[in-house]
């Protein structure tokens, strides 16, 4: 994965975060909730999960609970 | 030289002064002493517990305890494929174990094998989920099966499927520690995340 693509992913990943909303069902935002949403974009062609945002991704994203 | 008869003596006084100018009798109290440890060999204290046998374990409270570990930390499983299998990192001392799962489509079927190896399969645990249709992609409220270590209702068992998590349990066989989970995204299209736990429990 070249480091432009990367930091593509990021900046959606932290998109995510930044505008997510908490419910009574989801009342804050998981590492499950954050690939979710994600793969909900159509952009996930590298099939990155949790194991990839806690490796490539600083705070808070990479300390969001499973 | 001869002594005298001790029979035959006075007794002493068994009164003795304190350091604050109490007095106390001290026959009685090596009297009540002697009784305790000789006669009636308990110190007046009632005892518990039991002798073991040196060749006996010691007997241990279990107190009841979990754990909960993250096996799949959100994976993107493709339309019609199957994660990886994850090993469930039991060290066969478990009294239950229970899978968890959230996964954000549907059909979905959980995989699990068993300590005689060979295929996994849906229905080593109870509830079995199994081109299960329902989502469960609030962490609040994740799919958790029972495993039992062994296909419900098998023919090797000759058991009836369990139908409560009570004829679960009781079907239920040790787990040993090589048992490992997968889950299958049997949506026809879109990609899947999946996050699989373990919850171990003590009893």
């Amino acid at each position: 994965m070249t480091e432009e693509r990367k930091q593509e992913i990021i900046t959606v990943l932290q998109s995510i975060y930044d505008t997510f909303e908490p419910t009574k069902e989801e009342p804050e935002l998981t590492m499950f909730g954050l690939i979710s949403r994600y793969n909900a974009t159509g952009q996930n062609a590298e099939l990155i999960g949790g194991q990839w945002v806690r490796e490539n991704c600083s705070e808070p994203l990479c300390l969001l609970l499973s | 030289m001869a002594y005298r008869d001790i029979k035959t003596l006075d007794p002493s006084n068994g009164r003795t002064l304190k350091e604050d100018n109490t007095a106390v009798n001290m026959a009685d109290m090596i009297e009540a002493l002697y009784n305790a440890l000789v006669v009636n060999k308990n110190a007046g204290v009632a005892l518990t517990g039991s002798s073991i046998s040196k060749n006996n374990a010691l007997p241990a409270q279990r107190i009841p305890q979990y754990e909960l570990n993250t096996l799949a930390d959100a994976v993107s499983v493709l339309a019609g494929d199957t994660s990886e299998q994850y090993s469930l990192g039991l060290d066969g001392t478990e009294t239950e174990v229970y899978i968890v799962v959230n996964i954000d489509k549907q059909p979905w079927t959980l995989y699990t094998n068993s300590l005689f190896g060979g295929n996994s399969y849906a229905n080593y645990c109870y509830p079995s989920f199994s081109d299960n249709v329902n989502v469960f992609a609030a962490s609040t409220r994740p799919a958790i099966a029972f495993l039992m270590g062994i296909s419900g209702g098998s023919v090797s068992n000759g058991l009836a499927e369990p139908s409560s998590m009570l004829e679960a349990k009781m079907q239920s066989i040790p787990y040993g520690t090589s048992l490992k989970v997968s889950v299958k995204n049997n949506h026809a299209t879109d990609m899947a995340t999946a996050t699989i736990k373990v919850l171990r429990v003590w009893r």
